[in-house]
């Protein structure tokens, strides 16, 4: 009992951190400022814990805690002294046609069974996967005992991969500060009220601009692509990736709207993908680099953007870039593994490749879905068909972007055991195929919802 | 899955007197009742290639659901069947299993459509066929294929696409995938709302066009996710309960109630705990094992043996221990010769000493 209640009063913590920043930032109402609450929660910590590291703090409840407080209490003062407007957009009702009343019967029964399944295998089972008990939570129990974080050039003490970036590990850190020994419920269970958070805040960001049945089905077709149900059982940080790139387009996108929010948006996008750097390596090339490239382009295009765009770049590179020169300086590798930059086609991957989106579980139809559905957008655009939205257009690309990454990866460099074997191009491929699946629901202008 | 590849492998001359069709068909032959399963877990195939030294392969060809086996056998034949998609390859999941039996001379029929990768028509199947001792005395009379009707190869359709997707929590990168009739569910599903998205694009009328092609790429997404999420349940309810009332999870075992008798045996801190892990196969559950314990030393290596303070024995095929549960004995176990105490028998038969004192072999 005494373990979960300090677990709450560390959620509770993070939370109303969380929370109150996103209120200032997005002047979001409660719901979205609840939901968002634990991903930005969860940048500041590992900044917080970035901090500690380079300067040699240790991790203890004081220097951890403490400042999460001091960060709370200034961002509640700051809010005293501000005025939040109401919603001005106001979130469309579930339309009450048979056709929208069956879908969302069906769509929230597919949500349920997938928090279900999560709910059971992070909180009530214990940790599983092999790579869970290694490079994952293993090194945040590692870090924890050595109240530092763990940088092992060996595995003799049972962590292995120093150089991944520690968003992941400086989360379950914290969420088990104050527990007698290393509590691995805490650990998995802060993990799924991140995930729980963010594809919560993602709907509610949908719902704002396009209403929520156009919102539960894109989440819906998000999170039950099966391979992405499996990892909301948390252990590893592909999902923790997912969500951070979700939450960052959902910003973008929600920036292009002209709700006068625009540079609030920008700079939670630009957080978001920073967070996706501190979470996996591939936050760089899946997450920043396209970013940069979309947010450049709308810069260019849209003179009024441009201003804003600079600024929240400029936010992107100074959070995203200390955690590479660090990496560097210490002499770890800025990729997962050390063969990644070794150039030469593998022709014996292309059958893998294709079959494994086409014809395996992994995605379901999803891919199908996807290659359809650019395809009828890329028309409609060239139709310019007032349904759909031209600005969220180019959000397709970012997507399309790290699928072509993922083939180039898995084709031209010596990853492609990986696609041989079965393992990491399919954790990889969750990526492309939510974002995408996200920006299509973008890029549907918003049917007239009747209001009950 | 893995360790399926290992089967083919095994092409070893056959040790057990196995003879296909060597001899004449007897009329009063007695039948069994013998049902196939999918191997669904590669753990299944580990124990079964540790516990069987002798093993044979074969391939038959033929044409029915059901293939009629007369046989006979002075002790249990484990075997292996899957068929084979090209000349030399299968997809693994399409792998059964079954066992015959001890029998003077009897016959089996066994149900092929069990094996998602089974359709009508001609197929060749590979066939393993592993026994305890390689001295065994068998042999099949006699081998036919009966044909399928098409009841039951509408009946085999519909339990193919209800067959569960084969998945361990512990494997978080790829899932195989849904098969029926020998064909991918995904494959067939994504062509088919394609098709239909195509039609409705040519028939649909303009102002409800783009509606109904989104109505059927979205439905068909659905209709796939609502399948596996039947999967999700099930794996939640398997898990929960092998967890909850029997102590084992799914390929982890026991390993997490191994790890909580070895913190409470370990935390007064009066000796130094060094576990020794004996085990064959992979080091899956040693590396639980040590995010568990963490920070005891735990190791598989031969090294450790000298100064282990403990010794756990999991999934090892050869071991012994002459003692009983609370009296010493000596324990044999890879790199081990000890004498031990027994302190604990976990529900996956994992076994928990305490060493006393180390004696190394060498």
């Amino acid at each position: 009992m005494t373990s979960f209640l300090t677990f709450a009063g560390v959620l509770a913590l993070l939370l109303t951190e969380g929370a109150l920043l996103a209120r200032l930032l997005l002047r979001s109402n409660l719901r979205l400022s609840l939901a968002i609450a634990l991903p930005f929660g969860a940048l500041t910590n590992v900044l917080l814990i970035f901090l500690w590291t380079i300067t040699s703090v240790p991790l203890t409840p004081i220097s951890l805690l403490g400042p999460h407080a001091l960060l709370a209490l200034a961002f509640g003062i700051r809010l005293r002294k501000e005025t939040i407007p109401p919603e001005s957009t106001p979130v469309g009702t579930v339309p009450r046609t048979r056709a929208g009343t069956a879908i969302t019967i069906i769509c929230s029964l597919l949500l349920a069974v997938a928090s279900t399944y999560s709910f059971s295998h992070a909180i009530l089972l214990p940790t599983f996967q092999y790579d869970s008990a290694t490079n994952w939570t293993m090194r945040s129990q590692v870090s924890f005992t050595d109240r530092h974080i763990a940088f092992d050039p060996t595995e003799d003490r049972g962590m292995a991969k120093p150089q991944y970036p520690f968003l992941f590990h400086a989360l379950q850190i914290t969420a088990n500060q104050g527990q007698a020994r290393w509590n691995d419920t805490a650990a998995n269970a802060i993990l799924f009220v991140l995930s729980l958070g963010s594809f919560a805040a993602v709907f509610l960001l949908l719902a704002r601009s396009r209403g929520r049945l156009h919102a539960l089905v894109t989440t819906t077709l998000i999170v039950g692509i099966p391979q992405l149900s499996l990892h909301l059982a948390q252990g590893y940080a592909d999902i923790n990736l997912v969500q951070s790139l979700l939450l960052s387009l959902a910003c973008l996108a929600a920036a292009l709207e002209e709700t006068g929010r625009r540079r609030a948006e920008l700079l939670a996008s630009a957080l978001f993908v920073a967070s996706a750097v501190w979470t996996k390596s591939e936050g760089v090339v899946f997450g920043l680099l396209p970013w940069l490239l979309i947010l450049g382009t709308y810069a260019w295009k849209l003179p009024s953007v441009r201003r804003d765009a600079c600024f929240a770049a400029g936010v992107a590179l100074a959070l995203s870039l200390p955690w590479e020169l660090f990496a560097w300086a210490k002499g770890l590798s800025l990729t997962p593994h050390s063969s990644d930059t070794m150039v030469s086609f593998h022709a014996e991957g292309l059958g893998d490749a294709f079959f494994g989106l086409m014809s395996r579980g992994s995605f379901g139809i999803a891919w199908y879905v996807l290659f359809a559905v650019t395809g009828l957008l890329l028309m409609l655009f060239r139709q310019r068909d007032p349904r759909i939205e031209r600005r969220s257009f180019p959000l397709l690309a970012w997507g399309w972007f790290i699928f072509l990454t993922i083939l180039f990866i898995y084709l031209m460099t010596p990853n492609v055991r990986f696609l041989l074997n079965g393992e990491s191009y399919y954790r990889q491929m969750m990526v492309p195929s939510s974002i995408l699946l996200l920006a299509c629901g973008y890029c549907f202008v918003r049917k007239r919802e009747r209001v009950s | 899955m893995l360790h399926l590849s290992k089967l083919y492998r095994h092409t070893f001359p056959l040790a057990l007197a196995l003879s296909l069709w060597s001899l004449p068909l007897t009329s009063n032959a007695q039948v069994l009742h013998v049902r196939p399963t999918l191997v669904d877990n590669s753990s299944m195939v580990e124990q079964a290639l540790r516990e069987n030294t002798a093993r044979t392969s074969t391939v038959l060809e033929g044409n029915g659901s059901l293939l009629q086996i007369t046989y006979r056998s002075n002790e249990p034949i484990e075997v292996y069947l899957v068929p084979l998609v090209a000349e030399k390859s299968f997809v693994p999941t399409d792998y059964v299993r079954f066992t015959l039996p001890i029998t003077q001379e009897s016959t089996v029929n066994i149900d092929l459509t069990v094996s998602p990768g089974w359709s009508p028509g001609n197929h060749r199947y590979y066939l393993s066929l592993l026994s305890r001792t390689e001295n065994a005395d068998a042999a099949f009379v006699r081998v036919q294929f009966l044909p399928a009707s098409a009841g039951q190869t509408l009946k085999a359709l519909v339990r193919h696409i209800f067959t569960p997707e084969p998945y361990t929590p512990s494997s978080y990168h790829v899932l195989r995938g849904y098969r029926f009739l020998g064909i991918s569910f995904t494959a067939a599903l994504g062509v088919l709302i394609l098709l239909a998205a195509t039609l409705c694009a040519l028939l649909v009328r303009r102002g409800r066009r783009l509606t109904a092609v989104l109505a059927v790429l979205i439905g068909g997404s659905l209709l796939y996710q609502l399948r596996f999420s039947i999967d999700l349940l099930r794996f939640t309810k398997e898990h929960l309960t092998g967890y909850e009332l029997h102590g084992i999870y799914d390929e982890a075992g026991s390993v997490h109630v191994v790890a909580e008798n070895l913190r409470i045996l370990t935390q007064d801190g009066r000796q130094p705990a060094i576990v020794y892990v004996c085990r064959d196969g992979t080091n899956f559950k040693e590396k639980l094992l040590r995010y568990f314990t963490y920070p005891l030393h735990i190791s598989a290596e031969a090294e450790s043996r000298e100064s282990a303070t403990f010794a756990v024995v999991m999934d090892k095929l050869r071991w012994s221990f002459d003692g009983t549960e609370k009296r010493e004995g000596t324990l044999r176990c890879g790199a081990l010769d000890t004498s031990a105490e027994k302190l604990s028998v976990f529900p996956d038969g994992s076994v928990l000493f305490r060493l006393l004192p180390p004696s190394p072999k060498s």
